[in-house]
């Protein structure tokens, strides 16, 4: 990877939940600016806790960061408050997208605003947001909680935009979704990577929507990066495949075949 | 006819005073979904202050004007209630990010009891007067229509003209201002707001500081009525049915249930008091809560419970 431009990187950190749960043992990723990064994995590897250790969110939750760096260009952000960091550029979209149940979606995209002062620079960030999400300006008038799930991810997606941020930590943005509005949610993101050149570090289980769509991947496993490589070559590592995309190397496996040897997760050992 | 639009006015009155206590519990409950038991507290607390202040202020600094020292006083009381929202935010409230709904409920119970002894013993448990220059005779109107006319307390009159213009004002700041509208959806989901740059301690101490105005405002009109003493933090307990019955979350509910309930005390009590010998006026609001807890939990105008599934 290209480390020349970095605009997040972390540095071996380790969280530990309640003062005794240990749940990260020291994480190393970085995002270059204007790139799509992916951490993926399984249920409680620690893909959300990643994010929530970058935008500070782990408080709420009684985690805390308790070694390693977190840099945003080069500058330590491991003890700014989260509103600090969304003035800074950094934005997370919280899994299970968490829109302001009664508010109209223009009152939640206008809440993600807080951080801006200026009217102007509001006015045309709404309109990026409606331009970039069509959907949502048809709904602009209802309460959140009676849209559709895929309109509410994109309230929720927008409302970080609404921040005017340089990067966006998208919880997995797939959760609950149909197939087809994944893909129209995933378009989205690198539409707007690439027009609006916002690097997002993405937290995915969907490993084979998340792998199209990005430039890097990470996979987490047990609070440990297991591997990391482009997106396209880790598409085609055959443990990979295996394990997360559900092929192996003779294509789709029939569970009427009682045995079959699964490979060996070579890192666990 | 005379008699009977003479208990609906002072029904309305009495009612817009309830409303007056109920808004604290709603500011506090839409921007941050705590019911605050220690709202009546605050209104003791608050009116303590103000009462003291006012007799303290002209002492120290020895001069005679009422007006002076009653704006002094309420400047000072009200810098008293800022600070106070900005310790509770300290000590309490942050340290309770994301806990559940029923913790923060409990220790605002802690808050209640500590205030009223913290009042009590910076400002002394005696009882109080308040005098602001509130119109204590009643006038007689419209002595050409009824015999005898209609007998208004200006007083309440006055109180009830002030509790609609603080109504007026809050609402406006709920629906239009990005204060307002961050108040709310910190309501809605405290972790989300953090997530996109909403200051949570920032966003409390605004609200309790706001709720701690209404408190004073609610304070000063009981206080100047009945009184300052302890008995005060008990007027608390009547805005419990009023925000009930007009939900815990809108600012108009609090007004309309208010009158509800001031209007269907006095009603109930001339009208069918007579069947229960007596002294309904006193449980007659509480019973009519309990109905409309069956029928509507979330009160007239509260939001509605949205779920989806």
């Amino acid at each position: 990877m290209d480390t020349s431009n970095l605009l997040l990187n972390v540095n071996g950190i380790e969280v530990i939940y309640n003062h005794v749960a240990l749940v990260l043992k020291g994480v190393s990723l970085q995002v270059p600016e204007g790139r799509i990064v992916a951490i993926l994995g399984g249920n409680g590897a620690g893909k959300t806790t990643t994010l929530r250790a970058v935008s500070n969110l782990l408080k709420g939750e009684r985690g805390e960061v308790t070694k390693g760096t977190i840099e945003l260009k080069g500058e330590r952000v491991e003890s700014l408050s989260p509103s600090d960091l969304v003035r800074r550029g950094v934005v997370q979209v919280m899994e299970g997208r968490h829109c302001f149940a009664h508010l109209t979606i223009e009152e939640n995209l206008l809440a993600g605003s807080y951080t801006r002062k200026d009217k102007g620079e509001i006015a045309a960030n709404l309109d990026k947001v409606y331009t970039y999400f069509p959907r949502l300006k048809t709904r602009r008038t209802s309460q959140a909680a009676y849209t559709s799930g895929g309109e509410q991810q994109m309230c929720a997606i927008g409302r970080a935009l609404m921040s005017n941020p340089r990067m966006v930590l998208l919880d997995e943005p797939s959760m609950g979704l149909a197939p087809q509005i994944v893909e129209e949610v995933f378009e989205i993101v690198k539409d707007l990577n690439v027009k609006e050149k916002v690097s997002f570090l993405l937290a995915e289980q969907n490993t084979m929507v998340a792998l199209r769509y990005s430039d890097f991947g990470y996979i987490v496993e047990n609070g440990r990066i297991v591997m990391e490589g482009e997106a396209k070559s880790l598409a085609d590592n055959e443990d990979v495949k295996e394990f997360y995309l559900g092929i192996s190397g003779e294509g789709r496996k029939s569970f009427r075949d009682v045995k079959h040897y699964r490979r060996r997760k070579r890192w666990l050992s | 006819m005379g008699f009977f639009l003479e208990t609906l006015f002072g029904g309305l009155m009495a009612g817009m005073l309830y409303s007056l206590i109920a808004l604290g519990f709603v500011l506090i409950y839409k921007a941050s979904g705590v019911f605050n038991f220690a709202q009546g507290a605050m209104v003791l607390f608050a009116a303590l202050a103000m009462a003291r202040f006012a007799e303290w202020i002209p002492k120290w600094l020895g001069f005679e004007s009422l007006l002076l020292a009653n704006l002094l006083a309420f400047i000072v009381a009200m810098a008293l209630m800022v600070v106070l929202a900005w310790v509770i935010e300290r000590l309490c409230l942050s340290k309770l990010v994301n806990q559940e709904g029923i913790t923060l409920l409990m220790a605002t119970l802690g808050i209640s009891y500590f205030l009223d002894g913290l009042g009590q013993t910076l400002f002394g448990n005696d009882i109080y007067s308040i005098n602001v220059g509130m119109p204590k005779d009643p006038a007689m109107i419209l002595e050409g229509t009824f015999e005898g006319g209609l007998l208004i307390s200006k007083e309440d009159l006055v109180a009830a003209l002030i509790s609609a213009a603080l109504v007026a004002a809050l609402a406006l700041f709920f629906q239009k201002t990005a204060t307002g509208r961050a108040l709310r959806a910190v309501a809605d989901d405290h972790q989300a707001a953090q997530s996109i740059g909403i200051p949570l301690n920032r966003i409390w101490v605004i609200v309790w500081s706001v709720a701690g105005f209404a408190a004073l405002v609610a304070g000063i009109i009981w206080g100047s009525k009945l009184g300052v003493q302890f008995s005060l933090s008990l007027v608390a307990l009547k805005a419990l049915p009023v925000v009930i019955l007009g939900g815990l979350t809108s600012v108009p509910g609090a007004i309309l249930g208010g009158l509800i309930i001031g209007v269907g005390e006095k009603l109930s009590e001339i009208y069918l008091g007579s069947f229960f010998g007596g002294g309904i006026e006193i449980w007659f609001a509480y019973v009519l809560a309990l109905g409309f807890l069956l029928v509507r939990p979330q009160g007239l105008f509260g939001e509605k419970i949205i779920d989806r599934v």
